[in-house]
């Protein structure tokens, strides 16, 4: 576990992880994704602590953040990664299942740059992430210090 | 005043005397005594012939007889008479004393009527003319014929005759007038008036205010008892008994008298001040009684009347169970009811002080009642004065509540001179109020605790349908999920029975999706804040047309939207309201050849009423109750997609803006659903 990969996913359920990876595999991108727990595991990943201290420098292209997650939550990951001058470059999309107005708006407010509902169908799901993984981590030009397209490190 | 009859009587210069019917005198002026050279005592009772017959020698003399006839006449024709001339031997005073001499008279006599116009009296005015004597020497009279009478036919008398009639007229007009008047006096009297005479206390005279008195009824000459029977038993008579017995006149005050006040009538109460005055005759012995009086009934009543209202005024303040008490400004005398004293907790007895009350009065409170006074004094509030304070009894030692209220009254140089009030026992009420005050707290208090309970639980219920959101659209996510991975990766091991199963797998999933998506949104309408502004429903319906547009491809719908005014409400809502309604009645309409769908609005009395009708499928009137409810449904899902989440959350969002909400239908005959809507703001409600 200590590559530099496109996509962080911070995701405690493995079912909606492997659902994840299934849909951004229809996008050629289930190999750039590094997938993490927790809130702290993310943290240790993008500040290369703990398990990640040995991986390779940069950032991931996207990091996909679930909001409910155990330990540091998602808006808390969030807000870390978003006042850390070296960090807030990086895009981070809320993955997640609620529509409350609220954590829509507390995402937005700490500097989210995309929020996506999950849908319930798997079809609309499929074609979300695959939409969102080829916009994030193939189309959109990362800031600089990110995993290059069509690369690894 | 009552003018001094016997007085003016006996004042007069002009000489008069009464005769009673037996010539008998009854009363003499000091006139009359002077020129008679008599003593009243001497005269009074006796009969004028006795003591004046002219010639003792010859009773049937001539003068004698000519005053005896003019004394009949009056008698006889109740008319006055009048004696010219007359030669009577009556003695005179002189240097040398007392002579008897003859003299000339002229003489008037009056009858003084009774009430049967009988004469009673005679009022005798007589003028000495004796200076004619002069004239009758002038003409040389023998000395022989001195004492013969009838000078009158004297040729050389004739002049002094006219210059006697003259004075005569004179005389008698004076005498005439002066007698009107005394009897106008009497007779006008303001005070009722009444002679008396003798043991049975016959009426003499009365004047009007005393035939005011008893009814204008006969008196003259009638004894009293038989006069006026009324008053038998009353004591009148034994009083009117007992001054002629013995001399003491009585004094009567406010004395209250039965009398018949007018002929027929009932007798009434009257009350009067009187004098029984005894009438003394000339030999000192009593022969009447002179009664004289004010009829005072109407300031008895008056004052009776006042009595009675201070009395009702005292009872009410007794049964309002107040205390009263007053101050003198001037002296500081301070006077109190025993209820006021049992208030201040003071002996019923001994001098009342300002201070004794106020020391009364808990410590706490004093300040505060001394200044209320103060500023009543100072005439602050119009000398009102209101305080509630405590008072504690010296004796008892027990804390009362006293409710004090007074004014001060003020002279017309703005001092004050008096100062009155009451005080009320208002412990029970204090405890009331108290007790009212406890409870009120106690609720304001469950109240807050209620509302932080409900708060609470709202907060739970927000927490709950968040966690909802999250951990019950994920497994169902899942199970869509795999289901379709499942389809796609099995398909070609899989029959068609298995296939159908994924299929159904999936939908289920993703129906119960749909159904925590719906709760979620109906319970987040009942939570999010009502944003009011003013919303345009025509826009408003046509954007929700324009929404709908992919629903009615395919198919002929006809709207039909009247002219729909702005209403007051949070315009995402309404939308959401408007969208539920008007794809309902495409969704039901839609086995129709012709979709019909109108939407309409009135304003009444301050609201508006829109109604939205469809020519759809309707509904069974029996089953409106449940068309609002959340999760229920009148069709199959087969029949007619949904949650039969619409209509609840158009009733939630019509209840929130304070509406009311309806519908009618009838099975194949359409639906109509009528709602209103504030024209201004109204009130929230919560469900």
């Amino acid at each position: 576990m200590t590559d530099l990969k496109r996509v962080l996913l911070v995701e405690d359920s493995p079912n909606d992880a492997e659902l994840t990876l299934t849909a951004l595999d229809d996008s050629g991108l289930s190999n750039e994704v590094v997938w993490v727990k927790d809130g702290q595991e993310a943290l240790d990943y993008l500040y290369k602590k703990g398990a990640y201290a040995q991986r390779a420098d940069g950032h991931p292209a996207v990091v996909l953040l679930d909001l409910k997650l155990p330990k540091l939550d998602g808006l808390q990951v969030l807000e870390r990664v978003k006042k850390d001058d070296n960090l807030k470059q990086v895009p981070v999309v809320m993955l997640t299942s609620s529509r409350e107005e609220i954590d829509v708006a507390r995402s937005y407010g700490l500097g989210v740059n995309a929020y996506v509902v999950k849908p319930v169908g798997f079809p609309a799901f499929v074609q979300a992430l695959r939409e969102l993984g080829l916009f994030w981590a193939v189309v959109n030009q990362p800031p600089p210090g990110s995993v290059p397209r069509g690369g690894t490190s | 005043m009552t003018p001094p009859f016997d007085k003016l009587f006996n004042l007069s210069a002009n000489p008069y005397m009464v005769l009673d019917r037996d010539l008998r005198y009854v009363a003499a002026n000091d006139a009359y005594l002077q020129v008679t050279a008599s003593k009243r005592e001497d005269l009074l009772g006796r009969r004028v012939f006795d003591l004046f017959p002219n010639d003792p020698a010859d009773p049937a003399n001539a003068p004698a007889q000519m005053l005896r006839d003019s004394f009949e006449r009056v008698l006889r024709e109740r008319r006055q008479d009048v004696l010219a001339l007359i030669p009577y031997r009556v003695p005179r005073h002189t240097p040398e004393g007392v002579v008897e001499e003859e003299r000339f008279w002229s003489a008037t006599h009056t009858p003084l009527l009774d009430e049967q116009g009988q004469v009673a009296f005679i009022l005798q005015h007589t003028v000495d003319v004796t200076e004619l004597q002069r004239l009758r020497q002038a003409v040389q009279t023998p000395e022989g014929e001195r004492d013969t009478p009838a000078p009158v036919a004297h040729t050389h008398m004739e002049a002094g005759v006219l210059h006697r009639a003259r004075a005569v007229q004179e005389a008698y007009q004076t005498l005439d007038s002066e007698r009107r008047h005394l009897l106008r006096l009497f007779e006008q009297a303001p005070s009722f008036m009444a002679v008396l005479r003798g043991p049975t206390h016959v009426f003499e005279l009365a004047n009007a205010a005393y035939y005011q008195l008893v009814g204008h009824r006969s008196l003259v000459g009638l004894p009293v008892r038989q006069v006026l029977p009324e008053l038998a038993g009353q004591g009148f008579f034994e009083l009117l008994d007992r001054v002629y017995a013995t001399g003491q006149p009585f004094i009567g005050r406010g004395m209250k008298v039965l009398v018949q006040r007018r002929k027929e009538a009932p007798v009434e109460e009257a009350f009067l001040d009187f004098v029984y005055q005894p009438l003394l005759g000339a030999d000192g012995r009593i022969v009447g009684i002179f009664a004289q009086g004010h009829d005072i009934t109407e300031q008895m009543q008056a004052q009776n009347a006042l009595r009675e209202s201070e009395e009702r005024l005292r009872r009410v303040v007794e049964a309002s169970g107040a205390g009263t008490w007053q101050m003198d400004l001037g002296t500081g005398r301070v006077s109190a009811d025993p209820r006021l004293l049992i208030l201040f907790g003071l002996p019923p007895e001994g001098e009342l002080t300002l201070e004794a009350i106020l020391s009364g009065i808990h410590p706490e409170d004093r300040a505060r009642v001394e200044h209320a006074v103060r500023s009543a004094l100072a005439g602050e509030d119009d000398g009102h004065y209101y305080a509630e304070y405590r008072t504690l009894g010296p004796g008892d030692g027990r804390e009362r509540w006293v409710e004090g209220r007074g004014q001060v009254y003020f002279d017309a140089n703005g001092k004050p001179v008096r100062f009155m009030g009451t005080g009320l026992d208002i412990t029970l009420r204090k405890v009331a109020e108290d007790e009212v005050r406890r409870l009120n707290r106690d609720l304001e208090r469950r109240v807050q605790e209620r509302t932080q309970e409900l708060r609470e639980a709202n907060k739970e219920l927000e927490a709950f349908s968040y966690s909802v959101s999250h951990d019950l659209r994920a497994p169902l996510r899942h199970i869509t999920g795999f289901a379709q991975l499942l389809d796609k990766r099995a398909a070609s091991v899989l029959d068609d029975k298995g296939r159908g199963y994924v299929r159904t797998i999936s939908e289920a999933a993703q129906k119960g999706g749909q159904l925590v998506d719906d709760l979620l949104a109906f319970s987040r309408l009942g939570r999010a804040e009502l944003k009011r502004v003013p919303v345009d429903l025509s826009q408003l319906v046509e954007e929700v047309k324009r929404e709908l547009a992919p629903e009615c491809e395919g198919r002929q719908v006809t709207w039909r939207v009247g002219r729909l005014p702005a209403v007051q409400g949070d315009a995402s809502l309404l939308r959401v309201a408007f969208k539920n309604l008007l794809s309902n009645a495409l969704k039901y309409s839609r086995p129709r050849r012709e979709a019909l769908i109108e939407v309409t609005a009135e304003e009444r009395g301050g609201e508006v009423q829109v109604q939205v009708r469809d020519n759809g499928v309707g509904f069974d009137m029996q089953y409106v109750d449940k068309l609002f409810g959340v999760f229920q449904r009148l069709h199959t899902v087969e029949q007619f997609e949904g949650t039969g989440i619409g209509l609840a959350n158009v009733r939630r969002i019509v209840h929130r803006h304070g509406g009311r909400i309806s519908a009618r239908g009838q099975l194949d005959e359409g639906a109509t659903f009528q709602f209103t809507l504030p024209r201004t703001a109204g009130t929230e409600n919560l469900s």
